[in-house]
């Protein structure tokens, strides 16, 4: 028997609650908290995709997003 | 005799394959055959007027062809050539306002990016703060872009007797190294940088960094792009090197109170790799295009970015260095007028911008002026019953031009306050 390892996401959670309350909860729901913003209600949080998608279900999210790859915009020869 | 051919090309041809393009310049003798009939074989990409010279862009297979020629005299590689910073600079009439004692001083410069080159001669005394988002634990980079695009913002030009001078040499930078030295990163990287810049009280912070797919506006990084807009921090985004294709902005470029920057060439055309708008919920992006192709800006150390002019200059491409074009734009205009808000001076940045003329979803307002942006009066507020306020700056160079009966009748109106003040 084997058991299905749950790949970790990293998402950001807007919350309905204060960001450092939330980081909490999300800590004790299982989740790893990289990021408490100040700017914006919510943080950054990575973990296994289930624990995430049970999270998302709490009153206090108010909403989720894949906290997405940028990059440096580099630069190109084509058209210079 | 036969074409000569440059020594350095002779070697280079040896090398080029049959099919590879090459670009050339080549010289043929007037007195043995009209330009007309040389072109029958080689379509030039140009011809010149002042010597009998054409350009032209030849497979590997047809450049030796050009060698038995009879009529051509000489053929030359048509080298790329670089804007200096000081040519970008004179394009968007900087030194006008170094002229005038205008050069940054005392305006916050926040960059999040890859970090800085802290040895560098250019930013000695330069950087106010720096802070390492990545878990690098220093904000050293290694990456090379993060220094170019700080170097055109406000490097001081001290390694290369002053040519490559940022847009704002006076500023202080505020550094965020949100990026890792392979230049990625993730949005809550930079919303930590973001927040960081706040804290250190920056008027300006430089984006030139952002994500593939289109957006709305509405994810979490151009959220709280447009909140600290809302507090009153100007921030310069790129809008990204996925152009031609239309609909290519991705986020931060694509929030509502940044402005979004595009790249411009030296012959101020909209640089082929610039990303165009709409977002995707339909907006005008960008707000502007700034000089991106091939600027020399400074090199951090032991990094390859771009192609490396020396030990401390490196020449590279893109929204990415175009946008600190802008941001230093801002840090003129915030030294000359410290109360503006980013609305102001976006106004400004819009009065008699150049109009390269392609729709607003390609250039946005144009390309600024900063002679006039520094010029501009902002909209007067008449006593109340007198008449319509003065018109807001339009993107086009030249006079104001009302488009329709409203707009006829607000000139009209505006003209009369401005006789009666």
């Amino acid at each position: 028997m084997f058991s299905k390892k749950e790949r970790n996401i990293n998402v950001i959670l807007r919350t309905r609650i204060d960001p450092k309350v939330a980081a909490q909860k999300a800590e004790k729901a299982g989740l790893k908290v990289k990021r408490i913003f100040s700017l914006l209600p919510g943080i950054a949080v990575s973990g296994p995709e289930n624990v995430v998608k049970r999270v998302e279900r709490a009153r206090w999210v108010q909403s989720i997003e894949s906290d997405r790859t940028v990059h440096a915009i580099k630069g190109k020869r084509k058209g210079d | 005799m036969c074409a000569q051919f440059q020594p350095q090309l002779a070697r280079k041809l040896e090398r080029l394959g049959e099919d590879e393009k090459i670009r050339l310049i080549v010289r043929y003798k007037p007195e043995r055959i009209s330009r007309g009939s040389l072109m029958r074989g080689f379509a030039p990409i140009r011809a010149y007027t002042l010597l009998p010279m054409m350009a032209l862009e030849v497979s590997g297979q047809m450049a030796h062809k050009l060698g038995e020629e009879e009529s051509i005299d000489a053929v030359w590689e048509d080298l790329p050539v670089h804007a200096f910073l000081d040519v970008s600079a004179e394009k968007i009439h900087a030194p006008a306002l170094w002229q005038r004692g205008i050069t940054g001083a005392g305006v916050k410069v926040a960059v999040v990016d890859t970090g800085i080159g802290q040895g560098h001669p250019d930013f000695a005394g330069r950087i106010a703060a720096a802070a390492d988002f990545t878990g690098k634990g220093s904000p050293q980079d290694g990456n090379g872009h993060g220094t170019h695009v700080a170097g055109i913002i406000a490097g001081s030009g001290a390694a290369s007797g002053g040519i490559y001078r940022g847009i704002a040499p006076d500023a202080s930078l505020y550094i965020a190294k949100v990026l890792t030295d392979s230049g990625s990163g993730h949005m809550s990287d930079v919303i930590a940088g973001l927040e960081w810049a706040v804290q250190q009280g920056a008027q300006v912070v430089n984006i030139s960094l952002g994500s593939d797919e289109p957006c709305d506006g509405s994810d979490a990084l151009a959220t709280v792009c447009d909140e600290v807009v809302h507090r009153g921090v100007v921030i310069c985004a790129a809008a990204g090197n996925n152009g031609p294709a239309m609909g290519t902005i991705g986020s931060p470029g694509c929030a509502r109170e940044v402005i979004t920057i595009g790249a411009s060439t030296d012959n101020d055309q909209v640089a082929v790799y610039s990303s165009r708008g709409p977002t995707k919920d339909g907006r005008h992006k960008p707000d502007f295009c700034f000089p991106g192709s091939g600027i020399i800006s400074a090199r951090a150390e032991g990094t390859s970015l771009g192609t490396p002019q020396d030990r401390y200059y490196t020449a590279a491409s893109g929204t990415s260095m175009a946008t600190p074009h802008c941001s230093g734009s801002a840090a003129l205009l915030l030294q000359a007028y410290p109360e503006a808000t980013p609305d102001e001076i976006k106004r400004r940045l819009a009065y008699h911008a150049f109009n390269l003329d392609v729709p607003p979803n390609v250039q946005g307002q144009g390309r600024p002026d900063l002679v006039a942006a520094y010029e501009y009066t902002p909209a007067v507020q008449p006593p109340p019953g007198t008449g319509e306020p003065t018109p807001e700056p339009t993107p086009d160079s030249g006079e104001e031009k009302p488009g329709c009966a409203l707009g006829l009748l607000s000139y009209f109106l505006n003209s009369l306050f401005r006789r009666q003040k």
